[in-house]
């Protein structure tokens, strides 16, 4: 009670206690405002950035193994019609025609890679609209021996997002709200869903039915009156080819191809159909 | 100023020095608790996502085998691959659209890594997979 009677001590007591006070604040303003400048956590934009990769992943997962499909299944669907992506001679009971109907003696062109390529990125695009957001139509395609490469042109973008809700405002460890910093993006990781699948088949089979489809034309056609003698030719000259009479003057072919899909139960088949006139049809 | 007032001034000086260091203290320990909730949160998360990309990576890297296992619902070589990378004791959990494979593993009691897919079947339908691994 002698302090308080004493005026000067009690002025400097009083001064004493707005020099803490202030010097509280102070402190609480500058930790404060240090959590502001501070709003991530460490690591927060590593694991949004990991996040993305991962998800870029699971796109490129889907796409690899939509591909992977698409290429066997592209060659069956080559093989059923007749290594064309689309009919250029025409086609009879769902078999492309190989040879000209105003000129039986000489084969339609087709490109056979391109014509794979084509049904490929039909195939992929089957699988990919059920994905969401991954192109279509994205690839440039590059066929080397056994392996089929598909070059993506457009890459995909991922956002990468900040994890949610890992800030919290507090002061002094006493939580007051959290900051909802889930919306904010850091940027964009990028992908690129090219894709390489391995494929046992090469195509040459194309080019050995080809020299026996102008074989059979030039041993078969306009040579025979007769549809018994014309057949019989066919069947010789046919290498072993299922043969399926539709009409006088065309005869359809199956192939059995050596490829059999880890998919399909059966092995591919190459199926065409060929002009093949009578002796009086030329004249 | 007589002698007992400088004394009592002292005093003062004294008590309050004592006192911005103890708060100064207390602030210390309370903002070194800041953020390491945040950090095993962020741990956590890191862990999580590192662990999912090895399984990713797995179901990549084995594309056509898993494609062809998927569909024909035998997991018995894939599960054998996943003990490679995480030891003969992983438990693990394969949910191919919403049914359950424990072939090869045990039955999950805690899931720590998870990981979930949308793979195109060979058919043209789209299955979801749901792979959990606990150790």
């Amino acid at each position: 009670m002698k302090i308080l009677k004493n005026r000067k001590g009690l002025d400097f007591a009083v001064l004493l206690v707005l020099a803490v006070i202030v010097s509280t604040l102070y402190l609480g303003y500058q930790i404060v405002k240090e959590k502001e400048e501070f709003q991530l956590a460490v690591g927060a934009s590593a694991t949004g950035v990991y996040k993305a990769f991962q998800e870029a992943e699971k796109v490129l997962l889907f796409v690899d193994m939509s591909a992977l499909f698409s290429v066997n299944k592209a060659v069956y669907k080559l093989g059923e019609k007749g290594g064309f992506k689309e009919e250029n001679c025409g086609i009879y009971d769902e078999y492309y025609l190989w040879n000209k109907i105003n000129n039986p003696k000489e084969l339609c062109d087709k490109n056979i890679i391109d014509g794979f390529a084509w049904q490929v990125n039909k195939e992929m695009n089957s699988y990919l609209k059920d994905y969401g957001g991954i192109p279509q139509d994205n690839y440039d395609f590059f066929i080397s021996g056994d392996e089929v490469y598909g070059f993506a042109t457009e890459n995909i973008n991922f956002d990468i997002w900040l994890p949610k809700n890992i800030v919290k405002y507090d002061i002094f460890g006493i939580s007051i709200f959290e900051y909802p910093i889930g919306s904010a993006s850091l940027g964009r990781y990028s992908a690129k869903p090219s894709f390489n699948v391995k494929l046992k088949n090469n195509f040459d089979e194309y080019k050995i039915l080809e020299e026996n489809a102008e074989k059979i034309i030039a041993e078969c056609a306009y040579k025979f009156e007769k549809f018994s003698e014309k057949e019989k030719c066919v069947k010789e000259n046919s290498a072993g080819m299922k043969i399926l009479s539709k009409d006088e003057n065309i005869f359809l072919f199956e192939h059995a191809s050596k490829f059999k899909s880890d998919f399909e139960g059966k092995n591919a088949v190459i199926r065409f159909a060929l002009i093949i006139p009578h002796e009086n049809v030329e004249s | 100023m007589d002698r007992k007032g400088m004394v009592m001034n002292g005093i003062n000086l004294i008590f309050a020095v004592i006192t911005i260091i103890i708060l100064l203290t207390i602030a210390f320990i309370f903002s070194s608790f800041y953020g390491s909730e945040n950090a095993s949160f962020i741990y956590e998360e890191q862990n999580s996502a590192k662990e999912s990309s090895k399984i990713i990576m797995l179901l990549g890297e084995n594309e056509g085998y898993f494609a062809k296992k998927i569909s024909e619902e035998d997991t018995d070589e894939f599960f054998r691959k996943l003990k490679e990378i995480y030891g003969e004791d992983v438990q693990c959990r394969l949910k191919i659209d919403a049914l359950e494979h424990y072939i090869g593993c045990k039955k999950i009691t805690k899931v720590v890594e998870g990981v979930d897919l949308i793979v195109p079947g060979y058919n043209g339908n789209i299955h979801k997979i749901n792979m959990e691994v606990a150790q």
